[in-house]
């Protein structure tokens, strides 16, 4: 009886599983599949997204108009009224201008620097998983936005739209290991292919011979080959070189441009 | 019947708030996991099989690249949950906390053994990345549904 049990529950548990494996190899062979059937029933996650944007707007007016009454009933009513919106000023809105417009300089120097179409658009959610260097940007389709974009910012390359949806998109970072570009040494115009390396925080530069005189510090931007970025958008600079004998290809590390920690308002980048 | 109606309530409220709350921190709680690993163990291994699947179905849609990536260890999940629970002594709220701690630290060794199968990612990097805080977050979140499970029961008795 309990044999019978014992080889019931196994046999259960393997259909489940060997559907799941049949599912990963059929999505894994057919990758548009699950991204046709994403971008066509994505209105729950457009809903969603939206609603905890807005809802962590609110919870931090909220949280700030509380903490201004509780100082507010400490002081005296004239002075108190004239301080508080000098400190308020001083401490919270010109840093907040300043830092604005550094940004938006920033920003302007990038738009002005480089001859592309650019569409400007804001970080709206984060990947739910940890394995993946994802983020979604609040601009779909029906602002013109189409798979395989580019997506900068005014440090460098970001990543390159994967999957659209009518109000929002998904962007895989360049961190991210399934992402590789076609770049270019700036200085010594040798070409190769860059991968991310997820949580390790940096690229590796692949395919590049041993012979190609690279140093740390070089940077990296885009080779323009393939059409889908435009040449010559920084990616990052070389930050590890290791070339051993009788190998065709140096191994080599290139750190970021772009600080991932701190994505806030990004560009796609359209050919014109 | 009633089970079902409560299964997909738990998993709609589970979808939004992983939705809501991907928007605010990048690195949570898994919620489906909690939710599979919770029914597994108080409704036994069969229902966690499916409920795994399901879940895992669920979350591989929206969130993952590949079906059957999370349907394949959630279900596995369910699975072992449901059975340690037949094995030991099932009030013990640290078993429990345990079951839920190696259950996040099991998926997440799954999912980057598939990954590093299927896209070539390091195995070692995402595993170890993954082993912080999220299984903490997923046991804190445990711990409370261990408490209103046992108050519910009482309140029964």
């Amino acid at each position: 009886m309990l044999k019978d049990t014992s080889q019931h529950k196994v046999f259960l548990l393997s259909i489940f599983l060997i559907l799941s494996f049949s599912l990963m190899f059929l999505s894994f062979s057919q990758p548009y599949l699950l991204i046709n059937l994403r971008e066509r029933n994505y209105f729950i996650g457009e809903f969603f997204y939206s609603l905890s944007f807005n809802l962590k707007m609110k919870l931090k007016d909220f949280a700030e108009s509380i903490s201004q009454a509780k100082s507010l009933q400490k002081e005296n009513l004239i002075l108190r009224r004239k301080m508080e919106e000098l400190l308020f000023k001083e401490k919270n809105y010109y840093p907040e201008i300043i830092a604005s417009n550094r940004r938006l300089k920033a920003l302007l120097g990038f738009k002005e620097k480089h001859p592309y179409k650019l569409i400007p658009v804001e970080l709206v959610a984060y990947s739910p998983m940890d394995f993946f260097k994802v983020i979604y940007i609040g601009k779909g389709a029906k602002e013109g936005v189409r798979r395989g974009m580019g997506v900068v910012n005014a440090q460098g390359l970001v990543g390159k739209v994967i999957e659209v949806y009518p109000y929002q998109a998904k962007v895989l970072l360049v961190l991210d290991e399934r992402s590789k570009i076609g770049v270019r040494v700036q200085r010594t115009q040798d070409i190769g292919i860059l991968q991310g390396e997820g949580e390790k925080g940096v690229c590796e530069l692949k395919y590049l011979l041993t012979k190609a005189e690279v140093k740390v510090g070089d940077k990296v931007v885009t080779s323009g080959l393939g059409g889908l970025f435009p040449e010559g958008i920084l990616v990052g600079y070389i930050s590890k070189i290791r070339k051993k004998p009788n190998y065709l290809f140096q191994k080599i590390e290139v750190t970021p441009s772009v600080d991932f920690g701190k994505l806030k308002e990004f560009f796609l980048v359209t050919q014109r | 019947m009633k089970e079902l109606g409560i299964f997909i309530g738990f998993l709609g409220i589970v979808s939004a708030l992983q939705f809501i709350f991907t928007g605010w921190w990048k690195e949570g709680a898994d919620l489906f996991l909690i939710l599979v690993a919770s029914w597994a163990w108080f409704r036994g291994w069969k229902e966690g099989i499916v409920v795994g699947f399901t879940a895992g179905i669920f979350k591989d849609i929206f969130f993952s690249p590949l079906l059957g990536l999370n349907s394949f260890s959630l279900c596995l999940i369910g699975f072992l949950m449901g059975n340690i629970k037949g094995e030991i002594y099932q009030e013990n709220i640290l078993v429990f906390l345990l079951g839920v701690g190696i259950a996040s630290i099991f998926q997440a060794a799954l999912i980057s053994f598939w990954l590093s199968l299927f896209y070539q990612f390091s195995f070692l990097t995402n595993f170890s990345s993954s082993l912080f805080p999220s299984p903490l977050y997923n046991c804190g979140i445990c711990f409370f549904i261990f408490l209103i499970k046992e108050g519910i029961l009482k309140s029964k008795l």
